[in-house]
């Protein structure tokens, strides 16, 4: 168990008290409590993003920009032309990005393997999330008139196959990994519990409150220590509230710019339902960011 | 003898595992006694304290299942009587093997006041509950706060460091072990706690409140038992 699991498990045993004290959580309720800890966290993590990128490559600032910017400008085209595709495309590229950061500490020699031991984690965590939560993401997928069409990938048989396959390959390969010397056996014990207490919470919890444990907690706090560390080790003075300082400018932008949009959508200027919206914007803001992160770890 | 006049039903797997926790813990304290001559005299006191752990345990199970034959009831006040006693024992093992690491008193002191504060909010929420949610959960929370301290020490904390810093391997691994049980062994005991009236697993999931003696029936038998063979087996593996 790392200090992020840790943090994990107090964080499971705190809403066990609050399920115990409240029993029944409101969609609007955990819909509030979710947004104000991604936009808190999940933001942050990908605000530095360009200064990650100009210690790992160079390339002018105005390419750069161009390049993050012009991806996330295609993404939105590509959302408005082919939201079914594009929704799928999210799913695998969120996938890839939280099996990589998962194991970006694992000191793996055997490079071919590695995308796809990060691809079946990630897709393990996307199909158990899905799987144990079918009829509540089929209900709220159902409720809104722009989210209909995406019914038609909650389908109960097929996310079984998905969420075993995904699960059993996941096992086969930390197996395989394990038995190439390529992660030691307590690096191991750790993952399979990981694994375990993840079925767990998202067994017992609804999809946003599940999802939102895992992402804030085991991906974003969790990248922020890579980047913190990271600029530490170049800079033996940085300190944590370097960072912040570093993290808060950038933050409070993206915060701002998501606020207007989902605003404009709250008051039916734009004709995107709040959690369609919501994907779309969470999509687009991913790709560059994992691409980003992706030469980030591997350089 | 209450014994003689009660039946037991085949299905009636509180009672089962009542019985067996009884045999149990009885079975490992004569091991943990009699093995405790066969290790090096430094383990010899790690070794008595596992006996203690069961034997404790087998007493207060003797009483347990007569007063659940007698009754049906949760025998909830031996239950904390029992944990009262041997869980700051299990702390006192955490002690005894980071010993020779440096571990201080204090330490010795933390982890007992840690365990005993856990357990006793743990019984004033089980035991004098108003009826309202708001009481066991305000306990349920105080007594996870006891609970997570030692869950740090043992994972991150001063435990832990000890261990790190010890020459043994075998006194490395033990303490991963045991940290185990306490993430996953003392894990068991909460969903026993939220299967009663009221509580989350009962009204969310359907567990009803006879639940409550099993799941701490099975975690009791796995942590005082699986606790005493991880010390037994670090005591034999540096005697040899």
């Amino acid at each position: 168990m790392n200090r992020f699991t840790f943090i994990f498990v107090v964080c499971l045993y705190a809403l066990f008290l609050v399920y115990q004290a409240f029993n029944t959580i409101t969609l609007e309720q955990q819909l509030v409590y979710a947004s104000f800890f991604i936009l808190s966290f999940g933001i942050p993590h990908g605000a530095i993003d360009h200064i990650l990128f100009f210690k790992k490559r160079s390339m002018t600032k105005l390419k750069f920009y161009v390049l993050y910017l012009g991806l996330i400008a295609v993404f939105v085209l590509l959302w408005l032309r082919f939201p079914l595709l594009s929704f799928l495309f999210f799913l695998i590229l969120s996938a890839f990005h939280f099996g990589e950061s998962q194991f970006a500490d694992a000191k793996i020699t055997l490079r071919s393997f590695n995308p796809l031991l990060f691809l079946f984690w990630g897709l393990a965590l996307l199909a158990t999330l899905m799987y144990y939560n079918i009829g509540e993401l089929a209900s709220i997928t159902a409720y809104f008139q722009d989210t209909q069409d995406f019914a038609v990938v909650y389908n109960k048989d097929l996310f079984f196959y998905f969420f075993i396959s995904t699960n059993f390959g996941t096992l086969i390969l930390l197996l395989f990994f394990f038995i190439k010397n390529q992660i030691s056996k307590r690096r191991f014990s750790s993952e399979l519990f990981l694994i375990a207490i993840i079925h767990l919470t998202f067994f017992l919890f609804p999809f946003i409150i599940g999802f939102t444990l895992y992402f804030v907690v085991l991906h974003s706090i969790r990248v922020m220590n890579q980047e913190y560390l990271f600029l530490k080790s170049e800079d033996v003075n940085f300190s944590l509230v370097d960072f912040l300082k570093l993290l808060l400018p950038y933050s409070f932008l993206s915060i701002f710019f998501t606020s207007i949009l989902l605003g404009l959508s709250h008051w039916g200027f734009l004709k995107i339902s709040i959690p369609y919206l919501s994907i779309i914007i969470i999509s687009v803001i991913t790709l560059p960011h994992a691409i980003v992160m992706h030469i980030f770890y591997k350089k | 003898m209450l014994l003689d006049i009660q039946v037991m039903r085949p299905d009636d797997y509180v009672g089962f595992t009542f019985f067996i926790g009884y045999m149990a813990m009885f079975a490992a304290s004569v091991f943990f006694f009699f093995e405790r001559g066969s290790v090096d005299d430094k383990w010899k006191l790690s070794l008595l304290i596992s006996g203690l752990i069961t034997g404790i345990a087998a007493v207060h199970y003797f009483y347990m299942r007569d007063y659940y034959l007698a009754t049906g009831e949760n025998p909830t006040f031996f239950r904390y009587v029992d944990w009262t006693l041997t869980v700051p024992l299990m702390c006192v093992e955490f002690y005894l093997l980071t010993r020779a690491a440096g571990a201080t008193k204090s330490l010795l002191w933390k982890l007992i006041i840690a365990s005993t504060w856990m357990l006793v909010c743990g019984y004033i929420g089980e035991s004098f509950s108003d009826g309202t949610t708001a009481h066991s959960v305000t306990w349920g929370v105080l007594s996870t706060l006891g609970y997570i301290y030692i869950l740090h020490a043992a994972w991150f904390g001063e435990v832990a460091q000890l261990a790190e810093k010890s020459n043994s391997d075998v006194v490395k691994r033990g303490v991963r072990t045991l940290a185990w049980f306490v993430l996953v062994g003392w894990a068991i005991y909460p969903i026993g706690y939220m299967c009663m009236d009221g509580g989350w697993l009962n009204t969310a999931m359907g567990w009803g409140s006879e639940n409550v003696d099993l799941w701490y029936n099975i975690a009791d038998a796995i942590n005082k038992i699986g606790f005493g063979l991880v010390v037994y087996n670090i005591a034999v593996s540096e005697s040899k």
